[in-house]
C-alpha cells in the first residue's frame, strides 16, 4: 500500500552474522571476507550486539567479539518507510541499521542503500520531494488522526516567462520560487514539486488554516522580485476535509489523497481564471481507517 | 588469578572474557564491576574480599593505586591483603 519502498523491499536480507565467542581477529575474517563492515551479533537466534569497524579500530585481536561489540543497537522494523530509515541513520550518525522483526535479524540496510532509493522521489532541479512523497505523507497524517489539507499552487503564466526569457532563466524561476515556498511553508507542512510549475503542500490543518497559509504564500510570492528582474504571480487552490471513520476502507487511504489533490488542483485553475489568489474547494469527508 | 584484575580498555583479554573465564574456572568467586576510570575498563574483585571490605570502600582504593600504573592496553593483577587485628581483653 506504501506509495514508497518499505525497508524490507530495499534491505539486504543474506546477512552475515556472529556470536561473540569469537575474536575480534576472526571477526575482522569475515568481514574482508564477505566484503561487510558491520556484522550483528547474535546469540540463542537473539539480537544482542553489533560490531562495526569502526568497533575493531580500537579493539585488540584478541579480544572476544562480547568485549568489542557495541551493545546498544539501532534497529528497524521491516515495515517501515524508508524516511523512518534515514532519519534513524541521521539521528544517530550511522552507516547501517539492522532489520528486526521480533528481536530475531531478518536483514540490513545500509545507508547508501536508503539514499539511493530515497534519491528517485526527489526532483533533481528544486530537490524537492516528488508527488509521490507527499502522498505517503498524507497517508501517513491521516493513519495518525489528522485533518489534512493541500494547498495546490500554480504559477500564472508560466509559459510566458519560457518564450520570453528562454527556459534557462525559466529553470532559474522554478529554483528559487521552490526555496521561497520552503522557507515560508507552515512548520507541519510538507511540500513537494508536483510537476511542470507547479507546487503542493500538505498539511495537518483545517480548511481555514489552509486558505490563510495558502495566501501568505502567493503573497510572498507575488512580493519577491526572481532572477532577471522578473516578477511573477501564481494562484493556489485548497481542499480539505472532515475525517470519517470507516473500517472497511482500510488501505484506501491514497485515493482519499489523490483525490483532495485533485480538488485543490481544479481551486487553484478556478483560481486562475477568476483572477483571485486562493479558492478553497468543497469541503470533502476523508476516510480514515481505525 | 590474584585478586584483583585491573582491565585496560584495549587489552587483549576483555571484561567479558575474564567473566567467562573466572565462570567456567572459579564460579561465582569473582565480581566483575565495569568502570570508565581513565585506560581502565573494568575491575574484576574476588568476592570474598569485599565480604572483608565493602566495594565502596576498597573500589577507589585500587583504582587511586591502580590509575598510577596501568594504560590501555595492560591487565595488572594485584594482589590485596587485608589485615585484621583483633584485641581481646581476657581475666587472669
Amino acid at each position: 500500500m506504501f506509495v514508497i519502498k518499505t525497508v524490507a523491499e530495499v534491505m539486504n536480507k543474506e546477512v552475515i552474522t556472529v556470536t561473540s565467542c569469537i575474536s575480534v581477529a576472526t571477526a575482522v575474517n569475515i568481514m574482508k571476507e564477505f566484503r561487510v563492515s558491520g556484522l550483528p551479533v547474535v546469540e540463542n537466534e537473539r539480537l544482542i550486539g553489533i560490531i562495526t569497524s569502526r568497533d575493531l579500530r580500537d579493539a585488540h585481536p584478541n579480544r572476544l567479539v562480547a568485549d568489542a561489540m557495541t551493545h546498544d543497537v539501532i534497529v528497524v522494523r521491516p515495515g517501515s518507510s524508508l524516511w523512518e530509515a534515514r532519519d534513524l541513520l541521521e539521528k544517530n550518525r550511522i552507516e547501517r541499521l539492522v532489520v528486526v522483526d521480533d528481536n530475531a535479524v531478518v536483514g540490513m540496510i545500509t545507508e547508501s542503500a536508503v539514499y539511493a532509493e530515497l534519491g528517485r522521489y526527489i526532483d533533481p532541479m528544486t530537490e524537492l520531494p516528488k508527488a509521490d512523497c507527499l502522498y505517503q505523507k498524507g497517508v501517513e497524517l491521516l493513519r495518525e488522526y489528522q485533518d489534512i489539507a493541500v494547498i495546490f499552487i500554480d504559477i500564472d503564466n508560466f509559459g510566458l516567462i519560457d518564450k520570453e526569457y528562454g527556459h534557462v532563466v525559466g529553470d532559474n524561476v522554478l529554483k528559487q520560487l521552490a526555496k521561497i515556498l520552503k522557507d515560508n511553508i507552515p512548520n507541519a507542512g510538507y511540500l513537494c514539486r508536483y510537476g511542470g510549475d507547479e507546487f503542493a503542500l500538505i498539511m495537518p490543518a483545517t480548511n481555514d488554516e489552509a486558505k490563510e497559509s495558502a495566501k501568505l504564500l502567493v503573497n510572498k510570492i507575488a512580493k519577491t522580485v526572481i532572477a532577471d528582474n522578473i516578477r511573477i504571480s501564481a494562484s493556489a487552490g485548497v481542499a480539505g476535509g472532515r475525517r470519517n471513520f470507516n473500517k472497511r476502507t482500510h488501505g484506501q487511504e491514497i485515493n482519499t489523497i489523490k483525490n483532495l489533490v485533485n480538488l485543490a488542483s481544479l481551486a487553484s485553475t478556478r483560481a486562475k481564471h477568476h483572477g483571485c489568489s486562493v479558492v478553497v474547494a468543497d469541503s470533502v469527508q476523508l476516510i480514515q481507517a481505525y | 588469578m590474584q585478586d584483583v584484575l585491573l582491565i585496560g580498555k584495549r587489552a587483549p583479554i576483555g571484561p567479558e572474557a575474564v567473566k567467562r573465564m573466572v565462570d567456567a574456572l572459579s564460579p561465582e568467586q569473582y565480581e566483575i564491576i565495569p568502570v570508565d576510570e581513565g585506560p581502565i575498563e573494568a575491575v574484576v574483585i574476588r568476592k570474598n574480599l569485599l565480604k572483608l571490605v565493602p566495594q565502596e570502600k576498597i573500589l577507589p582504593i585500587v583504582l587511586e593505586e591502580g590509575l598510577k600504573i596501568t594504560t590501555e592496553a595492560t591487565v595488572i593483577k594485584a594482589q590485596i591483603n587485608v589485615v585484621v587485628i583483633v584485641k581481646r581483653q581476657i581475666d587472669l
